[in-house]
């Protein structure tokens, strides 16, 4: 699959307008966007083309400027520079026409309490303009694709926080938007609702919407989404596939060399293990958990092989020692984020 | 949907949810008929020696007053208090990201949070009819204070909405001024005869008036009534410019100007018909035309510095946004200096109805103009520089606006506090320092010059000017000296 992230087409400012360039399929643009306040600049020039079918993960520290590019496609946001375009319409604050395709659901979605769950939809029916005969039929559709039918007719301040999700996510699908961004989506939901919310990105991805979902679960992220962007200080530090994203992980390290990360385990505790295997030339990044430690080597069996003899002749009692395979949450550390939400 | 106008509106449909639908408002009005209906008809019966006609009319009068109470009171409380909680719960983003134009949603506020009210006050009316027709009184005197007084709480109602939607305290500080105004007999009222005009039907020949002894709308209703809509429209338009957009400026610079001609017309015309208007409790207070005409003009001085604002904003947005090299550059917009023209020309609109009792004022007139002028040159320059810098500090051209207006009249309250002299009178030539007492003795001349006053205005308006233009030159060769040298 063609990559929709151009690299030249992130964080520099040097680059041409997207708009000409936009694949048929382009659902949403962004182009040089920024968002300050005051002097901070939450978000840095991003750039990005995003088409049907792709599901965006977006990962990064708090702080990272993640809720405000999201609140700045949808116009909640205003922009310092740059442009943003739903569906070809030009989009921000106060632009009408591209609302009609964009949904967006925050990490806490605002409702109003007093009113019951169905009359809280049918008010976001009148707010899309829905066809009135439809809206019933629609409402009741969601509300089972959300497994909130059986609360229909209950006041909003009865539900749970991880129900109160689902209502969100119901509000933003419920007029059938093209691009739908979601802010922190599965935060509230049990497991059981996390795996069926997993399912339910997945039918919209394969409608044909594009999607971007911000989120902290990275496990997840890597089952659904098509691409990843990791964020931090505003800016995009990683971007592509999923499978691109993470083998960067294996990136190359300061000496030219691939190089990942490995687990070793110990059969039993050894008090000066962290101290020997920081000798080992090539080992970096030790981290010790008792008798489990991760560090960085070059990404190289036969070298690999050579530091395990290594190991053994230093008499540790190596019961496993294996490289971890290339993941989200490597390519997130790799990212060189070191908070972790 | 438009079969189900005006709850098709989405924000007209919640609000009316959230006070428990058609089911709950019509129970709560058919108590409130049935209760009311019930006094009266009670208190009809329970007075055999008084006519049941007179009985009537007095009903007639207080359910007027609840009228009143109805549209102002519970009115004004309750629109506030509906974009209060929607502002609080951030329900108003949720609005905001729906494909709803900006006015049909302010338009749903006004609806949605007053339908309560509005059923009420259509059965007041019902109830006022029947008492007024009993009274054996002509149906058009129950009607038309009842017209007027809707148009005016519809007035009201926008105003509170855009004051809220300003700042969430904006209601409240409404609310106090209104309170000051009454604590002092309405005084505010005799020197600023554009809001008697606008609150005519509560002074002057008020609702109450027209029930007891008129009959139709005469012309000074009907002036009024189209002051009422005009700036009714334009705050309409500002609060719904504010919904789409809360980070951006009610008023454009376009449409601030057109408030400001708004406001000057309304004033000019309470000025010239001072004797239709004016309130008819303390009908002796000795308020000249004079002073009419300049506490007019400084206040027009002073909301003609919200186009001037608007402008210089717009100016500075679209400087940052070409230094930025934005791809959606804005289109250039009015010139700040412009602005100060076209609103100084508007403020100045108020001469001729001065010049009608003071004829022959050419040099005074000449003057005005460039105290106008340059307060409006030292406000653009002041606002640009804060705009400039990312609108920090706005408050502190406030206080700087409000220093130059009241700090000379301290100044020489101090100095004739200090002094020995009997006969050394209260205000000296330091007052003319200020843009106010400059134009106080400029047409209410005590023989001091003006000349000074008006040079200090030129000078700080050339001050700020230079602080403008000079700013960033400064700010360059101060960062030249600290940055590390380059290899």
């Amino acid at each position: 699959m063609a990559s929709f992230f151009d690299q030249e087409h992130v964080n520099l400012a040097l680059l041409e307008t997207t708009a000409g360039t936009a694949h048929p399929d382009t659902l949403l643009s962004l182009d040089r966007v920024r968002v300050a306040f005051g002097p901070l600049i939450a978000v840095r020039d991003v750039s990005f083309n995003l088409r049907s079918g792709q599901l965006l993960g977006l990962i990064g520290p708090n702080g990272a400027g993640k809720t405000t590019l999201l609140r700045a496609i949808v116009g909640l946001q205003p922009l310092a520079r740059g442009i943003i375009n739903v569906c070809d319409l030009p989009a921000g604050p106060g632009a009408l026409p591209p609302k009609r395709f964009l949904g967006f659901t925050p990490d806490t979605p605002a409702v109003y309490e007093e009113l019951t769950v169905r009359k809280f939809l049918r008010f976001i029916a009148l707010g899309y303009d829905l066809d009135p005969a439809q809206i019933d039929e629609r409402v009741d559709f969601w509300l089972e694709k959300v497994w909130l039918a059986e609360k229909a007719d209950q006041k909003i301040k009865a539900l749970s926080r991880g129900m109160r999700q689902r209502l969100g996510i119901a509000r933003t699908l419920l007029p059938n938007p093209r691009v739908v961004l979601l802010d922190e989506p599965a935060a509230g939901l049990d497991p059981a609702g996390r795996v069926q919310f997993r399912q339910l990105l997945c039918d919209l991805r394969d409608q044909g919407k594009a999607l971007i979902v911000s989120s902290h679960i990275l496990a997840d992220m890597a089952d659904y989404c098509t691409h990843i962007a990791i964020m931090a200080q505003g800016a995009f530090l990683r971007f592509g596939t999923v499978a691109d994203v993470a083998a960067e992980s294996a990136s190359p390290g300061s000496d030219g060399n691939s190089r990942c990360r490995y687990t070793l385990i110990l059969a039993r505790f050894v008090a000066d293990a962290r101290e020997i295997l920081a000798r080992l030339p090539g080992v970096a990044d030790l981290q010790m958990d008792r008798q489990r430690f991760t560090f960085d080597f070059l990404n190289d069996p036969e070298q690999a092989a050579d530091l395990l003899a290594a190991i053994v002749q230093q008499r540790l009692p190596v019961a496993s020692f294996s490289p971890n395979a290339p993941g989200l949450e490597e390519a997130y550390l790799r990212a060189g984020i070191r908070q972790v939400d | 949907m438009a079969a189900n106008f005006p709850f098709s509106n989405p924000i007209a449909y919640a609000h009316l949810q959230l006070r428990g639908g058609w089911k709950n408002l019509l129970l709560t009005v058919g108590a409130y008929a049935l209760v009311l209906g019930t006094v009266i008809l009670a208190t009809v019966r329970m007075n055999p020696g008084t006519p049941a006609t007179t009985a009537l009319a007095a009903w007639t009068s207080i359910l007027l007053v609840f009228q009143l109470g109805i549209f102002l009171l519970f009115g004004c409380a309750t629109v506030c208090s509906a974009l209060r909680t929607d502002t609080a719960s951030r329900m108003i983003e949720s609005h905001r990201l729906m494909p709803v134009h900006p006015g049909w949603a302010v338009f749903g506020y006004l609806l949605g949070a007053e339908s309560q009210i509005l059923a009420m006050a259509t059965a007041t009316f019902l109830l006022g009819l029947i008492t007024n027709l009993g009274a054996s009184s002509p149906p058009m005197r129950w009607i038309v204070p009842n017209v007027i007084l809707a148009v005016f709480a519809a007035f009201v109602w926008i105003v509170m909405l855009f004051a809220s939607f300003i700042n969430k305290n904006g209601p409240r500080v409404i609310t106090i001024l209104t309170f000051i105004a009454f604590t002092t007999q309405g005084m505010i009222l005799f020197i600023l005869p554009g809001l008697t005009v606008l609150v005519s039907p509560l002074i002057g020949d008020t609702i109450f008036a027209r029930r007891a002894w008129g009959s139709g709308i005469n012309q000074q209703y009907a002036i009024a009534l189209a002051a009422q809509c005009a700036l009714g429209a334009i705050l309409f338009i500002g609060a719904a410019r504010k919904y789409r957009r809360p980070e951006a400026p009610a008023f454009g610079t376009l449409l601030a100007l057109i408030f400001l001609a708004a406001w000057v017309a309304v004033s000019a015309i309470g000025i010239d018909r001072w004797k239709e208007f004016q309130p008819t409790f303390q009908r002796d207070a000795s308020v000249g035309h004079l002073a009419r005409f300049l506490s007019s003009l400084a206040v027009t001085m002073l909301l003609a510095l919200v186009p001037v604002a608007a402008s210089a904003r717009a100016d500075a947005d679209w400087r940052r946004r070409r230094r930025l090299d934005d791809p959606a550059p804005m289109r250039r917009p009015f010139p700040p200096v412009l602005a100060v023209l076209f609103a100084a020309a508007l403020a100045l609109a108020l001469l001729p109805v001065a010049l009608r009792s003071e004829p022959n004022v050419r040099d005074v007139s000449l003057r005005t103009a460039a105290t106008v002028l340059f307060f409006l040159l030292f406000g653009c320059y002041l606002l640009r520089i804060v705009y400039r810098g990312g609108g920090r500090g706005l408050f502190l051209v406030g206080l700087l606006v409000i220093l130059t207006w009241v700090a000379p009249f301290i100044i020489d309250l101090i100095r004739h506090a200090m002094t020995d002299a009997h006969d050394d009178p209260v205000l000296s030539i330091i007052m003319t320092f200020s843009p106010l007492g400059l134009l106080i003795e400029l047409w209410d001349s005590k023989s001091m010059s003006t000349t000074p006053g008006l040079a200090f205005q030129a000078a700080l308006a050339a001050l700020a000017a230079l602080l403008y233009y000079a700013g960033p030159l400064l700010a360059r060769r101060t960062d030249l000296s600290k940055a590390p040298k380059l290899l």
